[in-house]
């Protein structure tokens, strides 16, 4: 045989070799329940049963809990949101879901941050929605159109890295059962589960106390813009997310969940965002709720326990905030007008913050 | 551009496809294109000081080339008419001026290489001395593997002046000898006769070549991230806190150290020189088992080999048979004996070669202290050399006996260790103190083994346990290494075997060297 033949067979097989054993061994790691975000068996399980579907990134991830949303509106919902996904993600595990189930309603969760989301922006979104996806080819494509090519080494060694912990954390709670069982000992086992079915898809976050001082509400008052855009790719997606929904007669809400109060304080262009989503609500003829406008938001959200940071609720500001949000939506849907409930914008609703009487030297 | 990148990985492959897809005569301009594209990637400005130094020294070897093969032509042409004073004044007049091209040169590029590396150091310690508040706040552009390019092209254009060999009339040639970017960064540094030819000359592609370089990549990679990596933050954290260890804990460490920043080095030459056989270029070795030498001139003479030839060939030997050097030898001889006649000037020559070794090193006086120590031994073992071999007479100590090759070797290793850590922990003082700790806490007994390697997380057991086992893998292939078949013998065994082990190999790199803490790129590439 001739060098080059040779050189090219052995690497053929050399790299045929790598790719099955890699891909079996993050396979083996989608497949587990290792990650918090691993829901793949349970919405396998849960599959034919929900009816309801919260979808978006990183905000509902954290804040919104499907076993309140089911008990007060008496739904079998699921979250079905993701970190720093893209809305080729959202639509693809949206299809999924549709497909497997009777879904009724959906709420979208919009945020400054994800209209304006490129398809290969962040690969951390791409590796979350990898976990969740089931087919290899899917998780083959996905990985090589929602990863920046400079982005490739990093989502590898991510992926590489988790997996191999996983393999050999679980071979590790495999010698230790063994030897737990032949010399009766009690070793600890390395917890390699870390997704709570029970959860249906919600992460709770502990939560942080981040109460500006004095000195901070005078400086931080309508001191930065949010630098967010619309994209058209992801104005395209949405456009074929609502067809599809209109065509299968499903009710769809925008939601904007609460953000924390000194992001409130300190942002002097939300308001420009609002009447963005607001013509998007128009467009698709659905209603549409920006938590942040809640005009009982200070009661509801205390700054020093509801929030886990800046962008995302923490368990306890999350309870507060779905029961809120159900009595709403519960209220609305009877036909009653909820616009009382919320101010018209965002400058109107920092006048009644809690910071603001700090400001006003009171 | 880091090399243990995923970039990295795809650039060299795609240089090795190109290389051989190519005509064989234009194989050195993709290499001189991928060294250029590598220099750019990794450091743009950077780029500027390595155009400088190929261009002065082309230019400066075409003139003196130029001087010598018209003097040649013109003593050719004269034979017969010229006088033998005439033709010795005129040979003297043309040696000069090519002197003085030389000088200019060397002065123009180690300027350079000094000024941009040796600034901070020079005002801190004007600042110190002088009490002086002089700005040290400067920042400088410091290229890509300043110190190695230019010592390679140094020796290229002292080789020319000494008339070693002629001069490369092509200028792209010139620059790819000066950038040729496998050994840029960490060397090793060669000799422009032995390169060129490896460079210029048309490599046909070989299944062997393609694979034992592979294999020996692969195995660089392993000892730089699944070796060097995993212990740096170790080494670091007993470095940064000594203070706090056992004595017994400290000298791990330090030990530590020295398997660490040779599986750092050396495994960057596997990593290069591996790459290279595949294209079918042979690098000069800079490491042959060094820390099995039995003294200290023969550990130099083990570690980064290229490095102590440079100095050899271009400070040693040109201080040690200078003029002055040996008149000094033959009136020390008359007066004073042959042994002081022959070690004192050889003395002169060393302190020289080590205190610039150190200062290479490292731009602080650690650095230079840590040259100085070296030779120092280096010294003190030539003077003594006599006494030793009268005090083994006596006590009957055959040298071939493996009891004495082993704590010869083990006496090495110690010593040797103790000389790297000076430097590394800081500045001179807390290098002492390090010192200073072993010894005076060496009687404190670490209570359990969370007390003697603290710094080491015993949670992840399976991380410590491969990079424990490849540190053993490389201490028995160091071992075999003496009958050099160990290449040989892997290659020998099954295919389907091989493929299993390199690709046990590829998932170690892939995974420890993943979870490692980030070094920040290889040692020797600071230097």
């Amino acid at each position: 045989m001739k060098n080059y033949q040779k050189a090219f067979l052995s690497s053929v097989c050399f790299i045929i070799s790598f790719f099955i054993v890699l891909v079996s061994i993050v396979e083996i790691y989608f497949a587990s329940d290792s990650q918090s975000w691993s829901d793949r068996k349970c919405r396998k399980e849960l599959s034919g049963e929900i009816d309801c579907i919260f979808n978006g990134s990183c905000h509902s991830v954290y804040g919104i809990n499907p076993l309140i949303i089911d008990e007060k509106m008496n739904v079998n919902s699921y979250n079905l949101s993701g970190p720093e996904v893209n809305w080729y993600e959202r639509k693809y595990l949206i299809e999924d879901m549709l497909s497997k189930n009777p879904i009724k309603t959906i709420y979208f969760e919009i945020a400054y941050d994800n209209l304006g989301r490129d398809i290969d922006e962040s690969f951390w979104g791409t590796v979350y929605f990898l976990s969740r996806t089931e087919s290899v080819l899917d998780q083959v494509s996905a990985f090589f159109c929602y990863t920046k090519f400079n982005e490739y080494d990093d989502a590898a060694k991510f992926l590489i890295k988790e997996s191999f912990e996983y393999a050999f954390a679980s071979f590790e709670n495999m010698c230790t059962k063994l030897v737990n069982n032949i010399f009766n000992l009690d070793l600890k086992y390395h917890q390699t589960n870390h997704y709570k079915k029970e959860n249906k898809g919600y992460i709770p976050y502990d939560a942080e106390n981040m109460t500006f001082s004095h000195q901070e509400v005078e400086e931080k008052y309508n001191s930065i813009a949010i630098d967010y855009d619309t994209n058209i790719e992801t104005l395209n997606i949405i456009d074929d997310v609502m067809a599809l929904c209109k065509e299968k007669n499903i009710y769809v809400y925008f939601i904007v969940l609460p953000i924390s109060t000194n992001k409130l304080w300190e942002v002097n262009n939300f308001d420009e965002f609002r009447i963005t989503i607001n013509s998007l609500a128009q467009k698709y003829d659905c209603r549409c709720f920006d938590f942040n406008l809640l005009k009982n938001y200070s009661s509801l959200f205390s700054i020093d326990n509801s929030f886990h940071d800046d962008f995302h609720l923490s368990d306890l500001g999350t309870t507060a905030f779905c029961e809120e949000m159900c009595d709403i939506i519960i209220e609305s849907s009877s036909g009653k007008d909820v616009s009382s409930r919320f101010f018209d914008t965002y400058a109107e609703a920092k006048e009644y913050s809690e910071y603001m009487n700090i400001l006003k030297g009171d | 551009m880091s090399i243990t990148s995923f970039t990295f990985i795809l650039f060299i492959f795609a240089t090795l496809i190109l290389y051989y897809v190519v005509p064989k005569r234009f194989q050195w301009v993709i290499l001189l294109a991928a060294s250029m594209a590598f220099y750019l990637l990794s450091s743009l400005k950077g780029a500027i000081f390595v155009l400088i130094t190929a261009a002065t020294v082309y230019g400066a070897t075409r003139w003196m080339q130029s001087i010598s093969d018209k003097q040649k032509q013109f003593l050719k042409d004269n034979k017969a008419t010229l006088s033998k004073e005439e033709k010795k004044a005129l040979k003297e007049k043309n040696k000069k001026h090519r002197k003085a091209i030389m000088i200019c040169t060397l002065v123009l590029n180690f300027g350079i290489m000094c000024v941009v590396k040796y600034s901070h150091f020079a005002v801190d310690t004007v600042n110190s001395i002088f009490n002086s508040g002089l700005n040290n706040e400067f920042s400088l552009i410091v290229p890509l593997g300043l110190s190695f390019y230019t010592f390679q092209s140094m020796g290229y254009l002292i080789n020319i002046y000494w008339g070693n060999y002629k001069a490369e009339k092509n200028f792209l040639k010139v620059l790819l000898f000066v950038s040729f970017f496998p050994q840029m960064t960490q060397g090793p540094i060669s000799e422009f006769d032995q390169l060129s030819n490896e460079l210029f000359s048309e490599h046909e592609f070989t299944y062997k070549n393609y694979s034992w370089g592979f294999q020996r990549m692969l195995w660089g990679f392993v000892k730089k991230m699944v070796i060097a990596d995993v212990m740096a933050p170790w080494v670091k954290d007993v470095f940064e806190n000594y203070n706090s260890y056992t004595g017994i804990t400290v000298l791990i460490g330090a030990f530590m150290y020295s398997i660490q920043i040779y599986a750092d080095f050396s495994g960057y030459m596997d990593i290069m020189c591996g790459y290279c056989e595949m294209l079918g270029i042979s690098l000069t070795e800079n490491f042959e088992r060094p820390y099995f030498s039995k003294s200290i001139a023969e550990y130099w003479r083990r570690w980064h080999i290229t490095l102590g030839a440079w100095f050899k060939n271009y400070i040693y030997y040109p201080i040690g048979i200078s003029k002055w050097n040996r008149n000094l030898g033959k009136k020390l001889t008359e007066k004073c004996g042959k042994s002081i006649g022959k070690n004192l000037p050889a003395t002169l020559a060393l302190i020289v070669v080590w205190l610039t070794t150190g200062l290479w090193h490292g731009a602080s006086w650690a650095y230079v202290a840590w040259g100085g120590v070296n030779g120092l031994f280096i010294i003190f073992s030539m003077w003594m050399e006599p006494v030793y071999a009268k005090v083994k007479s006596t006590l009957h100590i055959y040298e071939n006996k493996w009891l004495w090759k082993a704590f010869q070797t083990i006496r090495t290793f110690v010593l040797v260790t103790f000389i790297k850590v000076l430097p590394e922990v800081g500045t001179l003082s807390q290098g002492f103190g390090l010192w200073k700790r072993i010894f005076t806490a060496l009687p404190q007994i670490p209570h359990g083994i969370s007390q003697l390697i603290p710094f080491i997380k015993i949670d992840k057991w399976i991380d410590i346990f491969i990079t424990v086992g490849m540190i053993g893998i490389m201490f028995i292939l160091s071992l075999l290494q003496r009958k050099n078949q160990t290449r040989y013998y892997f290659n020998k065994i099954p295919l389907a075997i091989r493929i299993f082990i390199l690709l046990m190999l590829v998932f170690f790199v892939i995974y420890i060297g993943f979870s490692a803490e980030a070094t920040g790129g290889f040692m020797y590439a600071g230097f």
